[in-house]
């Protein structure tokens, strides 16, 4: 089954028409139509193997799909140059290289590689990230929280209108995991899309975001915003799951089997 | 300038290291044209090198060893020197791997090959075979890495270095063949001596031919140089960023090929040179620095210039340069190596 689309007839940021991704000619999920529109969050939910880094790399042009196509403000993918694709797009990989010897300055200087131009937005972004501390230390030497900040204001100096994010809170402590999602709920609020994988489905609720559900089946779903059910949740995890409301806020909480 | 990832206090602390190590040279350089078998004071160096600009009376004397024998060795030494230096650090930049240099991409034997087949048949000059060994080289394990590549999905870099080293090997046993194919009595020594490497037949000569090859290289390089740190982000992340990472590689190997190539045809294989001065460079750089191009290029150039200086002073037989550079680069580049875990 396909995914419902959303705002249909605004022109579409990205669109997938019957996308399937995959390695080595081994489709990883059913085809699927998706519209991302500007402005809008997405949140990738399912197992681990499912399919969403793999989706995300194929949305970014850094694979090709198995089939179907994927389409960027109405132009092919394929279409389009790395500058032009990057100027839509920016990514945080889930496991980013850390360069060597690189100042925090000189790791968001390469943001700017497209258009020099770029290279103004640096003390806005590292005040964004709240980072202008760091501005002369090793990126080698900041914490693994503080890393990912800095990866994530290397990808908005880029000036991309979507941040495409693997997993970003993916090995990190509570605090920093809970620091970086608050900054991707600012960076939403500045108006930039993010797209991102994450195994915290609260992590949908917490942006306003929509979902984009990975089910064990193959098939692949979407929520708009504020619709997840934790049936929903259990029928992609295979775990029972409890809403909860705590201090008025939604929660969803697995409960072991 | 406009990606230089340097900030002014780093660039002046960076700017200083430069600057001694130019000092450096320019006192190696000195020194070099003073020591040798035929000893000359320094006085007469410099009488010799204003001798250089004006003409000179005919005859035999001091100034002229200076001027037609040191003089000329002394740049070829420099120039090998700093473009093996800068070959290998592009190469670690754009393979983003601290082992990379222009021997593991297959480069250095290619062009060697080549020579040795061109001494072997005589057909045509070595220098050409060199270069026509060596850019072919690079272009095949080039295109093969991304045939493999953009098949397999493994890492490109990993893949274009495997193949690197695989065709280097065969272009070594290539290399053997020729030995044992050569003649003992005529061309068999020649090949040998050529291949230990040696400065000693370089002059103006070798240093007209390394010229062009290596003004083409780094013309190259000052427009790469501001590109290739994008690099360092990994190629799918670099990608993203707006990077053409398959051509910004592909130009970074005909620099280093260009660049090789040329040593290799004047000087032989003296490759190790490039793999470890990026390190010392680095080692030697204020950290936030991490491609110190001008500096690999210097403490490249006064490497060379001071082991074939060595070479040709400490006896009577010229000892090859590849051994006195191990002699005296290895204890070196580990006491720096030791030294900057510590720190």
């Amino acid at each position: 089954m396909g995914v419902v689309a959303w705002g249909a007839g605004v022109s579409a940021l990205i669109e997938t028409r019957q996308l399937v991704c995959g390695f080595g000619g081994r489709a990883l999920h059913q085809p699927v139509d998706l519209e991302i529109h500007a402005g809008e969050s997405w949140v990738l939910l399912g197992a681990n193997g499912a399919g969403k880094s793999t989706l995300l790399r194929t949305l970014l042009g850094l694979q090709a799909p198995i089939s179907g196509s994927v389409h960027i403000e109405n132009a092919p993918l394929t279409t389009l140059t790395s500058a032009q694709k990057a100027a839509i797009l920016a990514y945080v990989p889930q496991r980013a290289l850390i360069p060597e010897g690189l100042t925090v300055e000189a790791l968001l200087r390469l943001g700017a590689y497209r258009d020099a131009a770029l290279l103004a937005n640096i003390p806005h972004v590292l005040e964004q990230v709240n980072a202008s501390v760091w501005r002369e230390r090793l990126v080698t030497e900041l914490s693994g929280g503080e890393q990912q900040r800095v990866l994530i204001a290397r990808a908005l100096v880029q000036g991309a209108k979507v941040l495409v994010l693997d997993e970003p809170t993916a090995h990190l402590d509570i605090a920093s995991s809970q620091e970086i999602t608050a900054l991707l709920v600012q960076i939403c609020a500045a108006g930039i899309s993010v797209i991102f994988s994450s195994h915290d489905p609260n992590d949908a609720l917490r942006l306003h975001a929509k979902t984009l559900a990975f089910l064990p089946s193959g098939a692949i779903e979407s929520f708009s915003e504020n619709t997840l059910t934790a049936a929903d949740l259990a029928r992609i995890y295979s775990v029972p799951f409890l809403a909860l409301a705590l201090d008025g806020r939604h929660r969803f909480i697995p409960h072991e089997r | 300038m406009v990606l230089d990832a340097n900030r002014p206090p780093l660039q002046r602390a960076y700017t200083a290291r430069v600057g001694v190590a130019g000092l450096t040279l320019a006192l190696l350089f000195v020194i070099a044209l003073a020591s040798g078998r035929v000893p000359v004071a320094i006085s007469d160096v410099f009488s010799a090198l204003s001798g250089l600009v004006q003409p000179h009376p005919a005859g035999f004397s001091t100034a002229d060893v200076v001027a037609q024998l040191r003089v000329p060795r002394a740049l070829v030494a420099m120039l090998i020197g700093a473009a093996l230096a800068v070959s290998g650090l592009c190469s670690q930049v754009a393979l983003r791997n601290p082992l990379a240099a222009p021997d593991v991409l297959g480069v250095s034997a290619g062009a060697a090959l080549g020579a040795c087949i061109a001494i072997l048949t005589g057909s045509f000059p070595p220098v050409l075979a060199a270069f026509v060994g060596g850019m072919a080289i690079a272009l095949l394990v080039d295109t093969a890495a991304r045939h493999v590549g953009a098949r397999s999905g493994r890492d490109p870099v990993l893949v274009l270095i495997l193949i690197g080293v695989s065709v280097g090997a065969l272009c070594a046993a290539g290399i053997t063949l020729t030995k044992w194919w050569a003649d003992p009595f005529s061309k068999g020594p020649t090949l040998t001596f050529w291949l230990a490497g040696g400065l000693g037949n370089a002059g103006w000569r070798e240093v007209g031919l390394l010229l062009v090859p290596l003004a083409l290289a780094l013309g190259l390089l000052l427009w790469l140089k501001q590109k290739l740190p994008i690099l360092e982000l990994g190629d799918e992340v670099a990608a993203s960023a707006g990077a053409n990472v398959t051509a910004l590689r592909r130009l970074a190997l005909v620099a280093i090929s260009l660049a090789t190539a040329a040593t290799v045809a004047v000087g032989g294989l003296l490759g190790w040179l490039a793999l470890i001065v990026p390190h010392l460079a680095r080692a030697l750089s204020p950290p936030g620095v991490a491609q110190p191009w001008a500096l690999s290029a210097l403490l490249g150039a006064a490497l060379m210039l001071a082991v074939d200086t060595l070479c040709r002073s400490v006896s009577d037989v010229e000892l090859p340069p590849g051994v006195v550079l191990a002699v005296l680069g290895v204890p070196g580049f580990l006491w720096v190596l030791l030294r900057r875990a510590r720190l």
